[in-house]
């Protein structure tokens, strides 16, 4: 018997209706709907849902230590391991590739073990937030806007914006198109003005930006009306909130009507700790034990997680090479696209019905239930934090550095060593178009160390060699580094702060000396 | 032929979704082909767009097929039977635009059909995020027009890879 279900696609935020045609719970076609939101169109990851359901790998047996068990087997040895840990030895975890409703369930479940270890693994939630007095973007905003500007590679990570996008432009000579990236993007052959910036400085585009972006600014602060979109993942922009929060102040001092369109999942909130001190923990023996809800062979495959004595996490695929040593246990869950649940869309909040999964797999609200059943306690409810918005205080301090002063504050105790951090950071001295091959010092630092101007000098253990360069508002015992410089990015430690939800790269104390 | 696949290169982003969509139907063939194309400006710029199967009306694959496994229907699309066809490559030499590949696994050639089994036309028209691909009688091409919105850019800069 054939069944249809329409689904919306969860494998972007931008939501794309598509129906999934399946004999006896054996997807194997998609059919592209033309009436709905976007018109039929689907991208290559869209295309590939079929691929990925009927995929080799899929997993549908729980598996213990590389060898598949049954249901009451694994759930036997979840409650063993679970209640031979202490709660400060445990961490609850998950990615994106779980509904809204899956979320809640899962940190309801961490809060009720005593959990304080909580982690979301998507650096890009970091992005959506928002400075007050700022509109967001609709879909009707992109079509009849006057300019649209875009940073980052849009069309690669989104390519489902080029026919609205593009049937806008050409249609209208007088609309304009200006994208600023670190490469020549796919978009740079539309544009009609753009700018290939160096690696990381993105945020400064707004601050001290050259000639030829001051004009396109101007170009865009003069239409009357301007989407300004940002796609910003973390790791391609060393400093995505530095980038947000001044894209965003530009567009209030812009007149008429200006949006926002972060092209990023808008939720925030998730967790309390973050990745960066999870991972430290695993490293150091703290934490024991890691549930991870979600792709455990996608998250497993990103860090280094031999440290740890149990890893349990879920996946509907199944990458023995990676996820199956010794004290792994997998549980197979159906894939996104055949979970029933919300998901978060630019557009708004989706439903999903979900489809007919592989037989063996089971629902991760099911396994939350039925492990908290085997422990003995009762879930709790949680709600999350669905956006949001950056308070005044907390823009100026982006806008400001103030953390940088802190930073350059508590480094006049140290003597021998320089505070070295990215440039990006130290927005307000400027010095973004660099070369990666210079230090940036102050001239009591420079005198300190008996360094002067183009001088070669080594720095840190790994003796990265750069020439120095002395700028004379940089305050003592600070050295401004490109990231740019592959060596240089060695000395520099990245971590994810969940408090100010930021990926930031951490000052780093570094001796250095005359080469 | 009554309809035809065409692409509009000012709106080919080179995102191969096309690609991806024949693949996800026809069980990981490429029936859509792409074309690498560089400028000979000397300037360092690449482009891919797709090159789909042209249904010729004097088809040399056709007459090239020695099992006659690649046919013409009366709306004159040249269509292939995956089932018959023993891999023998002739219809690979033959085509003269080189939009027929070979599946290396199956070892059968790969042709374009025009998705003869879905009625509101190709796949790969349908999927197109960018709405390049146009599937059009073939009276009304001249009137669609195609490649005449360059902007600023040389052609090639607007499909790198």
């Amino acid at each position: 018997m054939t069944e249809k279900r329409i689904v919306i696609c969860p494998l972007c935020p931008y939501g794309c209706a598509l129906e999934i045609k399946g004999k006896e719970g054996f997807p194997y076609q998609i059919e592209y709907l033309e009436k709905s939101f976007q018109g039929g169109r689907l991208c290559a990851r869209g295309n590939a849902i079929p691929l990925i359901l009927t995929h080799p790998k899929r997993c549908y047996q729980p598996n213990l230590d590389g060898k598949g068990v049954s249901w009451e087997k694994a759930f036997f040895e979840l409650r063993k391991i679970l209640s031979n840990y202490s709660p400060p030895s445990i961490a609850v975890g998950f990615d994106s590739y779980l509904t809204l409703e899956e979320k809640e369930q899962v940190l309801g479940l961490a809060q009720s073990l005593g959990v304080e270890n909580q982690f979301y693994f998507n650096p890009e939630n970091i992005c959506g937030l928002r400075c007050e007095g700022v509109k967001e973007a609709s879909f009707a905003d992109l079509v009849n806007s006057d300019c649209i500007l875009v940073i980052g590679d849009l069309f690669s990570r989104f390519p489902i914006f080029a026919q609205p996008i593009l049937s806008a432009r050409y249609q209208n000579k007088e609309k304009r198109l200006l994208v600023i990236d670190n490469y020549p993007n796919r978009l740079f052959g539309f544009a009609d003005r753009a700018f290939l910036c160096p690696n990381g400085c993105e945020a400064n585009i707004f601050t001290n930006p050259p000639q030829s972006v001051s004009n396109m600014l101007n170009l865009f602060a003069q239409a009357k009306r301007g989407v300004l979109i940002l796609d910003s993942p973390p790791g391609k922009f060393l400093n995505p909130l530095s980038l947000i929060v001044h894209s965003q102040q530009f567009l209030r001092s812009c007149p008429g009507e200006k949006f926002f369109l972060p092209v990023v999942e808008r939720t925030t909130g998730f967790g309390n700790k973050p990745l960066g001190e999870i991972l430290a923990q695993i490293k150091s023996g703290e934490i024991k034990c890691l549930l991870f809800f979600g792709e455990v062979s996608i998250f497993n495959e990103y860090f280094d997680l031999s440290p740890l004595p149990h890893l349990i996490g879920t996946g509907s695929l199944n990458f023995h090479h990676l996820t199956f040593k010794q004290g792994a246990l997998l549980l197979p869950v159906p894939h996104i696209v055949e979970r029933e649940g919300s998901f978060p869309s630019f557009w708004g909040k989706n439903y999903n019905q979900g489809i007919s999964s592989f037989s063996g797999t089971k629902e991760i609200g099911e396994i939350v239930e039925r492990l908290a059943k085997e422990l003995g306690i009762t879930p709790k409810k949680v709600g999350f934090i669905s956006s949001r918005i950056l308070s005044e205080r907390e823009t100026k301090e982006v806008l400001k550095g103030t953390r940088l002063r802190e930073v350059a504050e508590k480094q006049r105790e140290r003597d021998l060593e320089i505070c070295l951090i990215n440039q990006e950071e130290a927005i307000e001295y400027g010095g973004f178009f660099d070369k990666g091959d210079r230090i940036c010092l102050s001239p009591i630092s420079a005198q300190r160390l008996n360094l002067k101007e183009g001088e070669r000098v080594s720095v840190g253990e790994e003796g990265v060699a750069l020439r120095v360069r002395i700028k004379k508002d940089l305050p003592e015992g600070l050295g401004l580094v490109s990231l740019a410089n592959r060596l240089v990015k060695r000395l520099m430690k990245m971590e994810i702060d969940n408090q100010i939800k930021e990926v930031i790269i951490r000052p780093t104390y570094q001796k250095i000396w005359k080469r | 032929m009554e309809k035809v696949i065409i692409v509009d290169l000012d709106y080919c982003i080179g995102c191969r979704s096309c690609e991806t969509a024949c693949a996800a139907r026809f069980f990981e063939e490429r029936r859509i082909r792409y074309g690498l194309l560089s400028s000979s400006s000397g300037l360092v710029e690449e482009t891919i767009t797709p090159l789909p199967c042209r249904h010729c009306e004097d088809a040399l694959c056709l007459k090239a097929c020695p099992f006659n496994v690649i046919r013409k229907d009366e709306k004159g699309v040249v269509f292939q039977s995956s089932f018959e066809c023993v891999g023998c490559s002739s219809c690979i030499l033959a085509c003269p635009f080189g939009v027929i590949s070979g599946n290396l696994l199956r070892h059968i050639s790969q042709k374009c059909d025009l998705c003869r089994d879905r009625k509101e036309g190709p796949r790969c028209v349908a999927s197109c995020v960018s709405g390049a691909l146009k599937y059009v009688e073939e009276k009304e091409i001249p009137k669609e027009k195609i490649g005449v919105r360059f902007i600023s850019h040389s052609p090639y800069w607007r499909r790198v890879k």
